[in-house]
């Protein structure tokens, strides 16, 4: 059954977009990710023009963010004050990546901004990833446990000024890295069409030493606020928010990612990170093909609508 | 739609027409609105007509040799750019690109018999009755380079199936009387249409008749696509409330 999308002025198989939300969904659930980061590739590649990809991904990954978020915190598991420092700062980084995307849009550079971005923090992030969990999957086969806390020990970001106490996540650290990382995510975010926390739990947990329990309910919460805010904003500045493919995307991805929880409960962590390390990896190098390869095509075409976006 | 209507207006047509000497066409099509909803996968369109004699004018209504039509159908303008990547420092980039002014988002050329048999050269260029004519028009500069981009521009066009030219797509039933069918695809653009239709008689056009016609989305699509231009801040506030909802009902239904 051919589903019309009314913003992309496309058809396509209603079951395939519920199969493609409930795929990305399983997966989400499986290594409890937002799943935008294989959701717009995926999008792209079915022929959705990136910009609406882009967009409407931003509102689906609002709806998978959303029922983990309330429950995290249900069982007390944000921290409210470093979240709001976080989405803040985060706002003013969205604000940003909407006009880049805008900017880079009427300039015919979007895709190759897309592919390069999804490029360098899939690669980096993959990479980091499956080093890491490949070391914790060889110490867990030599019978080695990893240390149940992250060792107290304090980094340079520690010794910056203006410092701020998070009483929740018990850590007493300046307020430029904090609001760098909820910037940085922002503007990351909203540029790609990803909630971005697979790169913040990271950032949350490394840099600033935020606690396990705390840091992925503070994560999907800022994932949350932001993505809602950037679908805002592409609605206003780039009108490429299709309502009716982030709904087909929601439904499949919100059933999807539940099979995917159940399913993770089966794995060992570090197991689940080797996993996600691959996949991650794998679709950067996805993009570094499709940038290095020779087109098919050099030549493309695209509609130049005013207002600059086109 | 409406088959059997477009069948009896061709049957009255077929029967009012008789012998004419090619002064006037009278024409219809079988829809003048085309509406998308959720399910529209493509519609074909029936544009049919006959050639009536000028009485007004004196003639006598004897007719005159054999004609030939052409039908030409423009989508919506819009500006248009395409763009060339080459490799630079190890990736293909976006390098040069040419704006095409007012250009049509969707061409359907249709004839009787090749247009090259039609007319000459000189003819199809000042109608626009060949994509490199339409395209010209629309051409900011002429050099090599923009000969490049209009050339690939109508090869992409015609690979994404808005441009088409079909040299048998217009059937005379009668000397006088003709039909063309159109397959308008699922990827139509939205907008006001304008077909012409061009009557040849020994290689010049004896008479032309152009028509209007609208696609455009209906219900539900169409309210969705309004608001998401008018109302753009409430239409992103609805899309957040909705994937807001979604995400806490899905909660709910599986407890997590």
């Amino acid at each position: 059954m051919q589903l019309y999308l009314p913003i992309a002025e496309f058809s396509l198989n209603i079951f395939l977009l519920i199969g493609m939300g409930g795929a990305v969904g399983f997966l989400s659930g499986l290594f409890g990710v937002g799943g935008g980061f294989l959701l717009t590739p995926l999008l792209i590649f079915s022929g959705i023009p990136a910009p609406v990809a882009v967009a409407s991904v931003t509102s689906q990954v609002v709806a998978a963010s959303t029922s983990g978020a309330l429950s995290y915190y249900r069982r007390g598991g944000i921290d409210l004050k470093l979240a709001l420092f976080l989405i803040i700062s985060g706002v003013f980084g969205a604000f940003a990546g909407v006009w880049t995307f805008g900017y880079l849009r009427s300039t015919g550079q979007l895709e190759l901004t897309i592919s390069l971005g999804y490029l360098v923090f899939l690669g980096s992030i993959g990479s980091i990833m499956l080093v890491e969990a490949g070391r914790a999957v060889l110490k867990y086969r030599s019978g080695e446990r990893p240390p149940a806390h992250l060792p107290h020990q304090h980094n340079w970001v520690h010794g910056l000024p203006f410092r701020v106490r998070f009483k929740r996540s018990g850590i007493y650290v300046s307020v430029f890295p904090v609001i760098a990382i909820g910037a940085g995510i922002g503007f990351i975010g909203s540029l790609l069409g990803i909630g971005g926390g697979f790169i913040l739990v990271p950032a949350l947990v490394y840099l600033l030493r935020v606690p396990g329990v705390m840091v992925i309910g503070t994560s999907l919460l800022h994932v949350v606020a932001i993505m809602a805010v950037t679908t805002i904003l592409h609605a206003v500045a780039s009108q490429t928010v299709d309502v009716l493919l982030a709904l087909t995307l929601m439904v499949g991805s919100v059933a999807g990612a539940q099979f995917g929880a159940a399913a993770g409960r089966k794995l060992r962590g570090e197991q689940l990170r080797l996993l996600l390390g691959l996949l991650v990896l794998a679709v950067a190098i996805r993009f570094a093909f499709s940038l290095l390869v020779a087109p098919a095509d050099p030549f493309s075409m695209a509609i130049v609508t005013p207002g600059g976006a086109g | 739609m409406g088959t059997i209507r477009v069948f009896l207006a061709i049957l009255v047509m077929a029967l009012i027409s008789g012998p004419a000497t090619a002064q006037r066409l009278v024409s219809s099509m079988s829809d003048p609105e085309i509406s998308i909803d959720s399910s529209f996968a493509g519609e074909t369109i029936t544009l049919f007509g006959t050639v009536a004699s000028d009485f007004e004018n004196g003639d006598t209504g004897v007719p005159a040799g054999s004609f030939d039509v052409v039908i030409a159908i423009h989508g919506p303008n819009s500006d248009r750019v395409a763009r060339l990547k080459q490799r630079t420092g190890g990736i293909w980039i976006n390098r040069e690109a040419q704006v095409f002014r007012n250009f049509p988002s969707f061409v359907r050329l249709l004839s009787t018999s090749p247009l090259s048999n039609i007319t000459d050269a000189e003819v199809l260029e000042a109608e626009g009755l060949s994509f490199e004519a339409i395209v010209r028009r629309t051409e900011p500069d002429d050099g090599p380079r923009g000969a490049l981009f209009s050339s690939n521009l109508i090869r992409m066009m015609e690979k994404e199936g808005l441009f088409e030219l079909d040299e048998r797509g217009v059937t005379l039933l009668s000397p006088t009387f003709y039909s063309a069918r159109v397959e308008l695809p699922a990827f139509v653009p939205n907008g006001t249409f304008l077909a012409t239709t061009f009557l040849f008689q020994n290689g010049e056009i004896v008479a032309r008749k152009a028509e209007r016609f609208e696609v455009r989305t209906a219900g539900f699509e169409r309210f969705v696509g309004e608001q998401a231009k008018r109302n753009s801040l409430v239409y992103g506030l609805v899309a957040v409330l909705i994937a807001l909802f979604t995400g806490w009902l899905g909660g709910v239904l599986f407890r997590r």
